[in-house]
């Protein structure tokens, strides 16, 4: 599940999936970043995405990743900073901008374990396959 | 992250790329053949190069529309 960490003007939200792993299923199958909900279900409401550089962003549609924790579990990270607010409730004003995305950034991160395995599986399988001429 | 409707005169869609996706990517992987008629983003008409000019450098960051028009001659 994603978290939110505020430091200063600093929010940085904690995806619960590692960088990579956003970069391997982005590769291999990039339709399992989106979210489909609307009407009859087909309509992408959401989308989890990798840049190469930046801070990274969270809104209505999507997240996009471009840093991991400075942990040894190197979780996809954003970091963004949130100055707008003179409310005093600091953690109320975040979840009010940012509350809607981070739900469907923990929908969509459910999903992910089980892509990573089917990825797996598909590449040990490839991986079988393939001789190296002697 | 950015929701673009993207389409000509008979069919539109519905996609969420990223900001650093160039138009032309968004074009392609919808099937829209932008060879003939007019591009329009937003309502503005698109100049030559500007389909390889990512959403971000025109500025958007929600939502928009990329749409091919293509007028049919008067006869």
């Amino acid at each position: 599940m994603a978290k939110a960490t505020i430091s200063g003007d600093a929010v940085v939200i904690t995806s619960a999936v590692k960088l990579e792993d956003y970069k391997k299923v982005k590769k291999y199958r990039p339709n399992a970043l989106v979210l489909m909900g609307g009407e009859d279900g087909k309509e992408p409401i959401f989308r989890v995405g990798v840049l190469p550089n930046g801070a990274g962003s969270i809104g209505k549609y999507g997240a996009e990743f471009a840093k991991e924790t400075r942990d040894e579990e190197k979780l996809a990270c954003i970091t963004m900073l949130f100055t707008g607010s003179s409310e005093a409730n600091i953690k109320e004003a975040v979840a009010d901008e940012i509350g809607a995305a981070v739900l469907n950034l923990n929908k969509l991160e459910l999903t992910i374990p089980g892509v990573l395995e089917e990825i797996a599986a598909e590449k040990a399988q490839i991986l079988e396959s393939i001789t190296v001429a002697q | 992250m950015i929701k673009v409707t993207v389409g000509n005169n008979v069919k539109r869609e519905t996609v969420i790329v990223d900001s650093a996706t160039t138009l032309r990517q968004v074009l392609e992987d919808a099937n829209i053949d932008y060879t003939r008629g007019t591009m329009h983003l937003d309502g503005s008409s698109l100049n030559p190069g500007d389909l390889d000019k990512t959403f971000s450098q025109f500025g958007i960051t929600e939502k928009c529309f990329l749409l091919n028009v293509v007028k049919a001659d008067n006869a």
